[in-house]
């Protein structure tokens, strides 16, 4: 049995022969440290000709590493792929000054402002653009935006925003991975292009609006999983937190109201196309588990933070029969413990997640870039040591 | 009679995540029945010390604690003219960033804006602070408190870097300092040197007024 195989069993809530690993995404720089000299190369250093050539020496530089790790799994992105033509402004100290003064809102020097509106800073350390501010704050905003004519709400299929998920998959076949495509969460998109008072205050006051913009992004996303069935995915993960680590963003009641029963539309999409759909989230879920799983439909959870009480055990005993799990060695403790204490933490977490089937080895999020990388290599050895069915380890 | 029980329907508002609109109109009518812009500012002190009880509880969640922050900002805008200072007496002053190699701001935010409803003078320094910034900011400002905030876990060095900078400069004496973020805990305050760690907004704004009131700061006005 190969590894894809492993990790579709897995899903498919069956015991495969090892413990598929599955990494979301590792921090640029442990992937060029794991595959010195490989290095990324940055879309400054490439002219626009040579995007093609880019995506595939970045492509392979990834999933060359994700095989040479082991791993089961290797993600792409289409949703929120930029299509072809549209370049990042990244905004000089007086735009930044004069955006700040005429709207209030945080647009900072050296950000850009994506297609979905969201502030993105590049975090020089991880080497990865990260969500930093929202720059809508009216419902007028918002409505203008997504009746934009390059709204990418009204361009799921341009051209350009498969171009890497398909080079990312062919890679992939060869090394006999399966794929994830990845979307963004509505809940998530929405509230990121607002500044978070301003969001919930129109969740509160404003929900036929809310409903319009997740019912605008759940249509989005449909089409997604529709592009990524045929592109050969194995599933889809729907990123973004609705969680942290004291519990649930907001009231369990108004994601079981206006997210979940959106989110199963998703989940029947996928459903429909024959492939797998599982939420991430960072946090402590345990108290959304039951609309995940009841009115979301969903097949799979990601993340399972211990760092917020999320025990995978417990999880395992009450849901391990309907979903798999994907989880859940801490981040925390990648970054902060010994190689000794992490493989213990491994071997436990095998123990209580892997008998039976339905799971998938991963970290609590992803490899940061602060996470020492000796540490994440002693968890793959020891899944790769004591992760073979049965689980016998003590 | 009828002013008290109008200031009582401000905390309560607040602690009920009431829309913005009604809890502005609570406040207008609590002015027009003769209340003091300070008594006002106290209904608000109790309001968002309620929000404080039931988020410990898990009965508030994180996004109802932004709003009620906001709302209780936009009343302390409303009543600012009113004093004749031109502001309502300060709490104290409280400086804070998230460290350096942290963009993270989410959390450092919600902490400011809680600080600020509570008639704390926050300078906001931002994310990615360096230890120079911090220090600078509490030479110039002289605050009471100084916050550090840091989500990833690496950045307990940048924390350190930061006690180490204020202990140099001879600053450390000067201000007490909170750090908080998911990278923080106990252990870490107390490893690097600094008064206390907060676990959430709530736990901060707790920490800011025990530290002001110590410091001889303006006497916190809800604690009579």
């Amino acid at each position: 049995m190969g590894r894809r195989e492993d990790f579709i069993r897995a899903i498919n809530l069956e015991e495969p022969e090892r413990v598929p690993l599955g990494e979301l995404s590792i921090d640029p720089p442990h992937i060029e440290t794991l595959m010195c000299p490989a290095r990324f190369w940055s879309p400054e250093d490439r002219p626009a000709a040579e995007r093609i050539e880019l995506f595939k020496h970045n492509a392979e530089v990834q999933v060359r590493c994700y095989d040479k790790l082991g791993m089961s799994l290797v993600v792409c992105n289409v949703a929120l792929h930029p299509a072809r033509g549209w370049s990042a402004h990244v905004l000089s100290r007086d735009e930044a000054e004069d955006l700040r003064e005429e709207t209030g809102l945080r647009y900072t020097a050296g950000t850009f402002v994506d297609e979905w509106s969201r502030g993105m800073v590049f975090d020089a350390d991880s080497k990865v653009w990260i969500q930093q501010y929202g720059t809508m704050s009216t419902m007028a905003d918002w409505e203008q935006w997504a009746d934009s004519e390059d709204c990418p709400l009204n361009t799921p299929y341009a051209e350009g925003r498969d171009e890497d998920a398909k080079i990312v998959i062919e890679l992939a076949e060869k090394c006999d991975m399966a794929v994830a495509g990845l979307l963004r969460a509505p809940f998530a998109t929405l509230f990121e292009c607002f500044p978070v008072g301003v969001y919930y205050r129109l969740q509160l006051e404003q929900p036929e609006f809310i409903n319009r913009a997740v019912e605008a992004y759940t249509e989005y996303n449909v089409k997604m999983v529709e592009v990524y069935a045929d592109l050969g995915c194995d599933l889809v993960i729907s990123t973004g937190d609705l969680a942290h680590t004291d519990g649930p963003l907001m009231r369990p009641e108004l994601f079981d109201e206006f997210y979940f029963p959106p989110l199963r539309r998703e989940v029947e999409a996928a459903h429909a196309a024959g492939i797998k759909y599982a939420k991430h989230t960072d946090g402590d879920v345990r108290s959304l588990l039951p609309g995940l799983v009841h009115v979301a439909k969903v097949d799979g959870v990601h993340s399972l933070d211990p760092s917020a009480g999320v025990d995978i055990g417990e999880i395992k005993a009450e849901f391990g029969d309907v979903i798999f799990l994907m989880g859940n060695i801490s981040v925390d403790h990648l970054a902060l413990k010994s190689e000794a204490e992490i493989v213990q933490e491994a071997k436990q977490i095998l123990r209580k997640a892997a008998p039976g089937g339905g799971f998938v080895f991963c970290s609590s999020n992803s490899w940061y870039s602060h996470c020492k990388l000796r540490n994440c290599l002693a968890y793959v050895r020891a899944v790769q040591e004591y992760g073979q069915y049965p689980i016998t380890v003590e | 009679m009828r002013k008290q029980r109008l200031l009582n329907d401000i905390s309560s508002q607040l602690a009920q995540c009431a829309r913005m609109e009604s809890v502005k109109g609570a406040v207008e009518d609590a002015l027009r029945a003769g209340a003091e812009p300070l008594e006002v500012v106290d209904a608000v002190s109790e309001g968002l010390d309620e929000v404080g009880r039931l988020y410990d509880e898990r009965e508030v969640f994180l996004m109802e604690l932004v709003l009620v922050g906001d709302t209780a900002s936009e009343i302390m805008s409303i009543l600012e003219p009113l004093f004749k200072t031109g502001a309502p007496p300060a709490r104290g002053r409280v400086v804070i960033g998230t460290v350096r190699g942290d963009l993270h701001y989410i959390g450092k935010d919600i902490v400011t804006v809680m600080l600020r409803s509570k008639g704390f003078g926050v300078v906001d320094l931002g994310v990615d602070v360096s230890a120079d910034r911090f220090v600078s900011a509490v030479r110039e400002e002289q605050p009471a408190v100084l916050g550090m905030s840091g989500l990833l876990t690496t950045v307990v060095d940048s924390m350190r870097e930061t006690m180490d900078a204020l202990r140099a400069s001879g600053l450390r004496g000067r201000t007490k300092v909170m750090i908080g973020g998911r990278a923080a805990s106990e252990d870490v305050a107390e490893m690097i040197g600094a008064d206390a760690f907060g676990a959430n907004a709530v736990d901060a704004v707790e920490l800011a007024t025990r530290f002001a009131w110590s410091e001889g700061e303006v006497a916190p006005v809800d604690e009579g």
